[in-house]
């Protein structure tokens, strides 16, 4: 058995991107792992303050209260054993508001601590929401607007436009910043693992509608993120994963439909390229170097 | 940035109201929505100056119609930072500076060649657009006027720069929507083609390189849009830049001056 290892693992993403439900649903699925592969608590961590009342919410099916800048969460681990290669880490893994990586656009810096964690880094999982619009929706000429399009309420050609602020851009360009504040903070490479979050919707679209293969889905809606990271993949090795950690909506019908599989784990869907299993560790195995096929990298 | 890494620097110029910042912001447009497809992104610098030239084109913005904040003589000699990698060739990195001339400095760099002089993207810029306002050139009061300002530029700058054989020129007629859907579409074409003829006889030996291309960056018109056009300028920034030999000459062993030692008397 090898001796355990200290890993930091920061989870970033802007605001409603599911990094909450990622790492409560984490710490269910750790406790009943049904993959003889993935990884596994090796015990509680002392200070579970945090994590133990948002678990019960989590097993409940309630909604995740948002996380708070102005009171960040206190910190805590998880403990995690890999009985495949008796690798035994605990993980730090600070739950940051995404207020805090919006601000980093506005205020052109990340906190102290923030900074200091991702030097000590194994790995980022960055998380966007599969619902979430990476760009702005452009403009067309009056001329140009077809009729389907007109279905919808026009533009009017008179409306006073609101002044641009720092703010108002777009999530890509948000998170493509927030990499490249990461990358002079870095003096190695770090695994990036792309997280799309409430990858339920996508499961439940019809078909042909959106790629439902999570790089692909990437290489789509995400355009200028999925090649910042491809021209640096030097600094940024990184791999997709569709995620839903929650496994679906927030209505009474969903909520009872969630509750009633027997497992809470079943609740969480994993998809990386062709794989699909509830196993939220992955994306976990492969920063750390334990998934196996590991240069299978989809991007 | 330019003295840590090699940088093709680019100069946008024209008129006001030519179309010089739209066609800056729909390069990034074209970046954010994945149009490019010979070149990726690979980061930059000035992401939100990116942002700010395009959000009067967004739903977001609240505005009834596209439209781009032009810019302004206070913001003269600043640049747009984009750094991409041709998709043919990953492991290369090119590192480009844009800026635009505000349309306002125009009418005095055309006039004065000491306010010429002053631009320093004029001395350094590597490739050169200049904005032919087709919304000038369909209205025939304006047209000679926007001729003689595209010639009248470019002289200028053949007189400011050291070797306007390292530029690339490139010709844009901007706003090509205005001609496509005009009743009078083959004359203002022909028209088009009189002042690249013009152009191209008095410059093509002038400079290092001379191209002509129609753009429409915001067409009011679906069928007008120019996106494979943009694309092939923006891939001209990208090429090899033309090499010029180093001089032959060997050093005098006995000068009769010191910095005559390379052949002055």
């Amino acid at each position: 058995m090898s001796a355990p290892h200290e890993s930091e693992i920061l989870l970033v993403g802007l605001t409603g991107t599911g990094k909450t439900n990622f790492l409560v649903g984490l710490d269910v699925v750790l406790e009943y792992q049904a993959d003889l592969n993935g990884l596994v608590h090796s015990g509680h961590a002392d200070d579970r303050a945090y994590l133990q009342p948002l678990r019960g919410q989590w097993l409940r099916g309630e909604d995740l209260e948002h996380t708070s800048r102005q009171a960040p969460p206190p910190p805590h681990q998880l403990l995690v054993h890999h009985p495949a290669s008796g690798t035994h880490a605990t993980f730090h893994i600070p739950d940051l508001a995404g207020e805090t990586f919006d601000a980093q656009f506005a205020t052109r810096s990340i906190p102290r601590e923030f900074g200091l964690r991702l030097q000590q880094a194994t790995g980022l999982i960055l998380f966007l929401h599969c619902k979430h619009q990476a760009e702005h929706e452009l403009l067309e000429h009056p001329t140009i607007i077809d009729a389907e399009t007109t279905a919808k309420t026009l533009p009017n050609p008179s409306a006073q436009p609101t002044e641009w602020s720092i703010e108002q851009s777009s999530k890509q360009v948000k998170l493509v910043d927030l990499l490249q504040f990461v990358a002079e903070l870095l003096s190695s490479p770090i695994r990036v693992a792309v997280v799309i979050s409430a990858w339920d919707h996508l499961d439940q679209a019809p078909a042909g509608l959106e790629p439902k293969e999570p790089s692909l889905f990437l290489a789509k809606k995400w355009p200028l993120l999925v090649q910042f990271l491809e021209c640096n993949r030097a600094t940024f090795p990184f791999k997709t994963f569709g995620v839903s950690a929650r496994g679906g909506g927030t209505s009474p019908e969903e909520i009872e439909r969630l509750t009633n599989l027997v497992h809470a784990r079943d609740r969480v869907i994993l998809v990386d390229g062709g794989h699909r299993s509830n196993d939220l560790t992955r994306p976990v195995r492969w920063l750390l170097g334990l998934l196996e096929n590991p240069d299978s990298s989809n991007g | 940035m330019m003295s840590s890494t090699p940088v093709t620097m680019v100069l946008c110029a024209g008129p006001q109201w030519a179309g010089k910042t739209t066609f800056l912001a729909r390069i990034g447009e074209m970046f954010r929505n994945g149009t490019f497809k010979d070149f990726r992104f690979a980061g930059s610098k000035t992401l939100c100056a990116f942002e700010r030239v395009t959000w009067l084109a967004t739903t977001e913005s609240g505005a009834g119609q596209p439209d781009t904040k032009r810019t302004y003589r206070a913001e003269k000699d600043t640049f747009f930072h984009i750094q991409v990698q041709p998709a043919a060739k990953a492991e290369k990195t090119i590192d480009l500076l844009i800026t635009d001339l505000p349309g306002e400095i125009f009418p005095a760099v055309l006039s004065t060649k000491e306010i010429c002089d002053e631009q320093l993207a004029v001395s350094r810029a590597d490739h050169l657009i200049f904005f032919v306002d087709c919304g000038s050139i369909i209205d025939k009061a304006k047209r000679h006027s926007e001729r003689d300002g595209a010639v009248g530029f470019l002289s200028q700058v053949q007189k400011c720069r050291h070797e306007p054989a390292r530029l690339q020129v490139t010709v844009v007629f901007s706003r090509w929507d205005k001609i496509t859907a005009s009743d009078y579409q083959q004359e203002h074409d022909d028209y088009c083609k009189v002042i690249e003829n013009d152009i191209r006889q008095r410059f093509v030996s002038v400079f290092g390189g001379l191209f002509f291309d129609r753009v429409a960056a915001r067409p009011e018109s679906a069928a007008s849009r120019t996106n494979p056009e943009i694309q092939a300028i923006f891939g001209r920034w990208l090429d090899e830049r033309p090499s010029f030999p180093l001089p032959t000459v060997s050093r005098n062993p006995k000068p009769a001056r010191d910095f005559s030692a390379f052949g002055l008397p």
